[in-house]
């Protein structure tokens, strides 16, 4: 049995405005997805914009402390704390303003049917720090932990090859890359256009 | 760890707690817990067919759950109906054995039960 009240949580802070207090992460919760969300300040996200689609979360949101705006499928609606808002709909597009500074939205999801698992956003919000400060060896370490658990999973894959290409890394960079357009052939359109792999884009083997 | 009890008091008014559970690996599944809190919260209410209805539904749809008659058979002794209480309690140990015996001697909602000739039958190890 663990405790922690959330303002204790870690705050990583993203670069739409919203910093994330990693609920699920810090507990090594398996079960099912939870965490918290805050503004960096009044009238800055507190939900990054987003839809569910890729995942097919039905998702549920609760202002914990002060007052946050959503605006879903292009609707705004004003949540105090305590209101509850749910999505049943993965696609629709969803996002929220923290309206106060100390807005608190603790967020949940989940997909109807499925056994939940950890979501392949979580290492990469978690590794913004790391590379924001470009210690590329913490990041690559942390994306390498969570590819132990889904090997093949694409996005992982790019983000640590993204990682790699920026840590000087290149021949690992290319490798993780190629796998990850085998699995997904979109991303190679995506690497095409990344600025994280401006060092070896030239390289012999870079995904067309 | 799954054995751990726990239980909270509040301890001021208008407290309010959220919590969210899932079994680790395994699909979410809605479980009739939900509905049986429901049934018995109508009931004190004072709609008692209106908790039997919901009751009825939940065993139609979970019949291999011996917590549906169980909580049947707490909800018929609870409101006074000793003949349907014994019957589905007597349900629930047929489905679930000792797991029934273990757990409904120390339960309150069966206490009018106590002093029947079929509960020593039926619940006595």
């Amino acid at each position: 049995m663990k405790t922690i009240h959330v303002d204790r949580l870690d705050r990583i802070e993203m670069d739409d405005g919203f910093v994330w207090r990693p609920i699920r992460r810090h507990f090594g919760i398996e079960a099912f997805g939870v965490n918290a969300y805050s503004p960096r300040e009044a009238g800055a996200q507190v939900v990054e914009e987003h839809s569910e689609s890729q995942l097919g979360h039905e998702e549920i949101y609760l202002v914990l402390r002060g007052r946050a705006r959503f605006t879903i499928d292009g609707k705004e609606h004003e949540l105090d704390a305590g209101q509850l808002v749910f999505l049943r709909d993965p696609a629709l597009r969803r996002g929220a303003v923290g309206l106060t500074e100390d807005t608190l939205v603790l967020a949940l999801g989940g997909k109807p049917g499925e056994a939940y698992e950890i979501s392949a956003w979580e290492t990469m919000f978690a590794a913004v720090p790391a590379a924001r400060e470009e210690r590329w060896d913490d990041a690559i370490r942390l994306h390498e932990e969570a590819l132990e658990r889904r090997p093949e999973h694409p996005a992982l894959l790019y983000n640590l090859a993204c990682m790699e290409a920026r840590g000087g890394k290149h021949l690992d960079a290319l490798l993780h890359l190629k796998r990850a357009v085998e699995l997904e052939p979109t991303w190679a359109e995506t690497a095409a256009r990344d600025s994280d792999f401006a060092a070896i884009r030239s390289e012999p083997g870079f995904p067309d | 760890m799954s054995g751990e009890t726990r239980e909270a008091v509040a301890a001021e008014d208008g407290t309010i707690v959220l919590a969210i559970g899932a079994t680790r690996g395994g699909v979410f599944e809605a479980h009739g817990w939900e509905e049986v809190v429901i049934a018995f919260a109508k009931a004190r209410a004072g709609d008692v067919d209106g908790a039997r209805a919901m009751i009825d539904a939940l065993l139609a749809r979970e019949p291999d759950e011996w917590q549906g008659p169980y909580n049947a058979a707490c909800l018929e002794a609870l409101h006074g109906d000793t003949e349907r209480a014994f019957a589905q309690l007597a349900r629930a140990v047929e489905m679930g054995g000792d797991e029934v015996r273990d757990f409904a001697p120390g339960d309150s909602d069966l206490e009018s039960l106590h002093d029947d000739p079929r509960w020593q039958d039926l619940v006595a190890p």
